[in-house]
């Protein structure tokens, strides 16, 4: 890593909004760290079907509800290990080896604990997305590595627009196509551990927005550009970053059906004015180009997500490790 | 950096901002499920908790319990003095709330609950109006507004079907014959029974026909259904006069001669019972065929002459009992 440059130094502004849908019962998670060496913005999604069973060592709560907080504290220790330099492996490997570890110990504590001895099979489920940047030599570029499994997503916003980095866990990877399919998902984080971590290194020019999200936050539009079109309008209205923050949080406490978390960080912009006059030209394009009606067919819709997925799925591919 | 409250950039040192005083947003936020045994945890465990809110980038720890199974994985950190502890654990965080640094000797402007707008429940100051493009919202809202319009035709539909089926069987419901047996007296008795009230309310249809005969209506319309009230109340009094001709029934055609029957008297009942006759129908509908004036003073004379006659015979019967 290079440390000629502090990473405080280009970024702009980081912040995480979380909304629940059962108040004091959310099952998502988060964990963003920022310093001078780089940040971390993850967040997590307990799954709610899998992981409804109730412990009751655990304040009754579901195993989804520990086990996306057992993994962001597991995410926690893992930045840690590597400050320190004990991370072994990979990146992949040394998070899900914390999370592991940290699994196994909520889970022992149930089995020597109670009488619920019930297979380990998907107890303590979660979904994890999470973008671990850093400086990347002198240059205005930060080095990204995007960690994902389930279908929370690592996506960035520039001025190509919005961009998904992680692939969905789901047996659709047609991200308009699963807005409207309730698939279960083929991989997920639980204290099996069997699954798989998915890690994608990309080295990211600024200006650039880098956010991690639940599905709470993408999946109840009807479509992605809707999606990009609820960022970016919220940040034209909005005068100050703590204006976006309230007016995004709003927007999903009104459409969202389910709990909602994103860590989102800016850099390379300089100001909250430059933010603006950066993306208002890729709202005019987004209007122009996918303008979006209330009378629109599915196959209007379908239409312009084929235009729209061009650069939206750019850097949506397998992931290379 | 900048401002997220007002766009001011910051420099790497500062810890609030220069322009507007608020607190510089330079935070470490973590959430973790606190010690493996519920959320609710009492202050004699506080030694044994891993770190959960670190102000500006100085990410420390705790010294764990060496008994707490759950503790183990942190025995790592480094730990902090008492006096640290007790500035960076927030025991009363809720989850999904943003934590913001403890800088509020900082932040002279607004409470902590004013801080953090992404708190549940918490309206934020100056709040701003959400955002309202959104389509699905919008076709939520119509879809409601269709099923109240499709419910309300629904309720009208089965309430006017029932109306149709139940109402005409009361309006036609044919005057039940009296007992050959029955003592004139019985009708002249002030105390009503369910017969008497079936009486009544036959008399008073037969007293509005008699009324409405008596003067020659003036418009076509409503000599029509003069005339079609003329001949039914004549039907009426044949059927009630031919099968059973006996003194019971005298009383009722009689309301004007005899004063017995207080309630015939009363010209207020009528459109009740003579409504659906007096409505405007056409003739063919009716099977009322229109008739020139002179024929109905023939049928006038022929009525009173039948009246003139019933009349004799009352008086007969009366002389007789």
């Amino acid at each position: 890593m290079n440390k000629s440059r502090s990473f405080l130094d280009t970024t702009d502004f980081y912040f995480v909004i979380c909304g629940e849908k059962k108040t004091q019962n959310g099952e998502d998670s988060y964990y963003m760290d920022v310093d001078d060496d780089g940040a971390m913005c993850f967040v997590f999604d307990g799954c709610g079907g899998s992981g409804a069973k109730i412990y009751p060592e655990f304040g009754r709560k579901t195993g989804a509800f520990v086990a996306s907080r057992a993994a962001a504290e597991a995410a926690w220790e893992w930045k840690h290990s590597l400050k320190r330099g004990e991370a072994e492996g990979t990146f992949s490997e040394s998070l899900s080896s914390s999370i592991n570890q940290k699994l196994a110990v909520y889970h022992g504590l149930v089995r020597s604990g109670s009488m619920l001895r019930s297979s380990i099979t998907r107890e303590f489920p979660t979904t994890l997305a999470g973008i671990y940047l850093r400086p990347y030599k002198d240059g205005n570029a930060e080095l990204a590595d995007f960690f994902w499994c389930g279908d929370s997503r690592c996506y960035i916003l520039t001025e190509m627009g919005l961009q998904q980095i992680s692939l969905d866990d789901l047996p659709v990877k047609d991200a308009f196509r699963n807005l409207k399919e309730d698939a279960a998902m083929q991989n997920v984080i639980s204290s099996s551990g069997k699954y798989v971590l998915h890690n994608r290194k990309l080295r990211i020019t600024l200006p650039c927005v880098f956010f991690s999200a639940t599905d709470g936050c993408f999946g109840y539009l009807k479509s992605p550009m809707a999606f990009e079109r609820l960022l970016l309008k919220t940040l034209m209205k909005s005068k100050s970053i703590a204006g976006w923050k309230e007016l995004l949080f709003q927007s999903w406490r009104k459409i969202a059906g389910d709990d909602f978390t994103i860590s989102m960080l800016g850099a390379g912009f300089g100001s909250f004015q430059a933010l603006r006059t950066f993306f208002s030209q890729r709202l005019q394009y987004l209007d122009r180009n996918f303008p979006a009606r209330e009378d629109m067919t599915e196959d209007e819709l379908q239409q312009q997500w084929d235009a729209y997925r061009v650069s939206y799925e750019e850097l949506c591919t397998e992931e290379k490790q | 950096m900048f401002c997220e409250y007002c766009g001011q950039p910051l420099r790497k040192e500062d810890r609030s901002c220069r322009k507007c005083g608020r607190a510089a947003g330079r935070f470490v936020q973590m959430e973790v499920f606190r010690d493996g045994k519920g959320m609710k945890i009492s202050e004699d465990q506080v030694d044994t908790l891993p770190v959960l809110s670190v102000p500006g980038d100085e990410i420390q720890a705790l010294q764990p319990s060496q008994d707490d199974e759950t503790t183990q994985l942190l025995r790592n950190r480094d730990p902090v003095s008492e006096k640290d502890a007790d500035q960076t654990i927030n025991m009363n965080r809720e989850p999904g709330v943003v934590e913001e640094e403890n800088t509020a000797g900082d932040r002279p402007y607004a409470s902590k609950s004013t801080m953090d707008p992404f708190r549940r429940g918490a309206a934020a100051p100056g709040q701003i109006a959400p955002w309202e493009d959104d389509e699905r919202l919008e076709n939520l809202k119509s879809g409601m507004r269709r099923m109240k319009i499709l419910t309300g035709v629904l309720a009208a539909a089965v309430i006017g079907l029932a109306g149709a089926l139940i109402v005409p069987k009361f309006l036609k419901k044919a005057p039940e014959p009296v007992p050959e047996t029955a003592p004139i007296a019985a009708a002249v008795t002030p105390t009503e029974t369910p017969e008497m009230k079936e009486d009544k309310a036959d008399t008073d249809q037969k007293v509005a026909v008699v009324e409405t005969v008596t003067p020659v209506p003036e418009k076509p319309e409503d000599k029509e259904n003069a005339i079609s009230g003329l001949k039914r109340g004549k039907d009426q009094e044949k059927e009630a006069a031919e099968p059973t001709p006996t003194p019971s029934l005298i009383p009722v055609v009689m309301p004007t001669a005899t004063p017995v029957p207080t309630e015939a008297a009363t010209p207020t009942p009528v459109p009740t019972q003579s409504a659906p006759e007096v409505t405007p129908a056409p003739a063919s509908d009716t099977g009322v065929s229109v008739t020139p004036a002179g024929q109905i003073e023939t049928e006038q004379r022929k009525n009173d002459q039948v009246q003139k006659q019933m009349l004799e015979g009352l008086r007969k019967n009366l002389k007789g009992i």
